[in-house]
């Protein structure tokens, strides 16, 4: 079930409903639980066959962890490889079927595997990640073992966070979920709000904008000024897309009454890459930080083999360079198999390490100075565009042939097309911006004053009135659904 | 020197800060600059600086500075 699909909103408002109606938490938690696997299955029940594979498969694993400490580096090998070979297996089974499969077996057998025609379960590879950060977690001793199923089970496939996230930590969801929970008219209000502004953000401009980048990113021959628009265009809808999408699930969240982790922080303001993977898609950035970067920092087994022989100790920044690749090419790898992806997460690593070096160079004077942002943000910011279209542009070839095109070229048809790009951008970049200055200059103002009644009651309207007169018989999913 | 002491070296070069000062009870929130990335290069320059090696365990848990003094004691012990 999709967060814009109509049937969504019917199965929130009686979930919500029933919930609040419910006596005790544990009822509450049975019944949420419940409405997870309805919530998940609604296309395809046997997916949820899948999902409770993979909760399971953790939970029992972070008990043997605690009960037979022993044999605890056996039990999470077992559960890592398990997770990654069964995400594999669906993730890649149509770049296998197709590409590899014709040359290591007869054509007859290997159009046949490629009839089984398997998908990527939706939200696979984010509920994989979620659970395996409990396991992770209870390994390392930073999180007691949960003993209650019910609670775990909730915790492993809680519905706003399921499809594509945000990827949560069992510190934050699970007390929430063991705690009590009272029916508050100003957090379901406050949560309304957020899957309204996230709704509007997807439904009236990531889609409005959407089917014109397509338009640049098809054509064959496109114009300097053509390729660059429909990055920009691509950089605008990839935010609002997939912000909206948590927005979305952190509202519904809040409106039964747990808050989940912030994805977003403004991250076209960063002024590094670094700084840009602390604001984007958060909750899987501090994923692949605590759970790759960091162990590919310290492990012995990547500083033993991953080095040139005879070097010895690289040093901080050799260190923190190979590990900072190793995660980028996991974060590639995982967005996609093909050759776009990899190349997308290789470009965040020549970056980041360039950075990182150069950040070195520039005296601590001149970062304190109130002018360094406003020339860093804007560099940082042309680096996101041109990472976008690395992420967005899957044939190689084409991408280096858009490298290489003259500003100056183009027809006036191709310009004046440009042009009405440029238009696109900036009324879709025109309410995030206008969000932004709204939150750190307006509402802090407006909060304690009478006006801030009406306001926030017009903002409603105008958003509602957005969704409604944006939305389109046959809508575009989430970009992020297909990773 | 002690390994405060030592520590409070690092911490100045890392952060480029000849004036800071770290005791047992500072923790990230009280250093500019000591987020999450920094915390990494942070960890391999004391390894470096006092000839050992950390897991990611050890570096994820350490709640102040006292604990990262602890914790280099136990291991150069």
């Amino acid at each position: 079930m999709s967060f814009i699909q109509t049937d969504y909103l019917l199965f929130f408002a009686a979930v919500c409903t029933v919930y609040w109606l419910l006596p005790a938490r544990r009822f509450q938690n049975g019944f949420l639980l419940l409405g997870s696997y309805v919530f998940y299955g609604w296309l395809n029940p046997i997916l949820c066959l899948l999902l409770f594979s993979v909760t399971a498969v953790n939970y029992l694993a972070a008990r043997s962890i605690d009960s037979r400490p022993q044999s605890k580096d056996l039990v999470l090998g077992v559960t890592v490889v398990l997770s990654i070979v069964n995400l594999c297996f669906f993730k890649y089974f149509g770049w296998f079927s197709a590409d590899i499969l014709p040359k290591i077996l007869s054509a007859e057998t290997a159009s046949e595997i490629q009839l089984w025609n398997l998908a990527l379960p939706l939200g696979l590879s984010f509920y994989t990640f979620h659970n395996l950060a409990y396991t992770i977690d209870v390994y390392r001793g930073s999180f007691e073992v949960r003993k209650d199923p019910l609670d775990y089970f909730l915790y492993g496939s809680f519905f706003p966070q399921l499809v594509a996230g945000p990827v949560e930590r069992a510190s934050n969801l699970l007390p929430q979920l063991e705690a009590p929970r009272k029916f508050q008219i100003a957090q379901v209000a406050s949560g309304f709000e957020l899957a309204l502004w996230g709704a509007f953000k997807k439904i009236a401009l990531a889609d409005t904008i959407a089917p014109y980048v397509d338009l640049m990113f098809q054509h064959q021959s496109p114009s300097w000024a053509m390729v660059w628009t429909g990055a920009l265009g691509f950089t605008i809808q990839a935010l609002a897309d997939f912000s909206g999408y948590t927005d979305i699930a952190r509202g519904s969240a809040r409106m039964l009454g747990i808050e989940l982790m912030h994805n977003f922080d403004h991250p076209y303001m960063a002024a590094t890459p670094m700084e840009f993977w602390q604001r984007w898609h958060m909750s899987f950035s501090t994923w692949l930080r605590e759970y790759v970067y960091v162990p590919s920092c310290f492990s012995d087994w990547v500083r033993r083999w991953i080095t040139i022989p005879g070097t010895g100790d690289w040093g901080p920044f050799a260190n923190t360079s190979r590990a900072l690749l190793i995660t980028m090419m996991v974060s590639g790898i995982w967005h996609g198999s093909t050759a776009n992806f990899l190349l997308w997460g290789f470009y965040y690593f020549v970056i980041g390490t360039l950075y990182t070096w150069a950040m070195t160079k520039v005296p601590k004077k001149m970062k304190k100075q109130g002018g360094w942002r406003w020339i860093t943000v804007p560099v940082m910011f042309s680096f996101t565009v041109l990472g976008m279209h690395i992420f967005r542009q899957p044939s190689v070839e084409q991408l280096l042939k858009n490298l290489q095109l003259s500003p100056v070229d183009g027809s006036l048809d191709q310009w004046i097309v440009s042009s009405a790009m440029l238009g696109l951008c900036a009324y879709a970049a025109l309410p995030l911006v206008a969000a932004l200055l709204a939150e750190r200059y307006l509402i802090p103002r407006l909060k304690e004053t009478v006006w801030w009644l009406p306001v926030r009651t017009t903002s409603w309207a105008v958003m509602a009135v957005a969704v409604f007169s944006s939305v389109r018989t046959s809508a575009a999913d989430f970009i992020y659904f297909q990773f | 020197m002690d390994t405060l002491a030592k520590l409070n070296e690092v911490f100045r070069d890392v952060f480029e800060d000849e004036d800071l000062t770290v005791g047992r009870e500072t923790t990230a929130k009280t250093v500019a600059g000591w987020d999450s990335v920094m915390h990494i290069t942070l960890m391999m320059s004391i390894e470096r600086a006092f000839k050992l090696r950390f897991n990611s365990g050890e570096v994820a848990n350490l709640k102040n500075v006292g604990a990262l003094a602890d914790l280099i004691d136990r291991k150069k012990a």
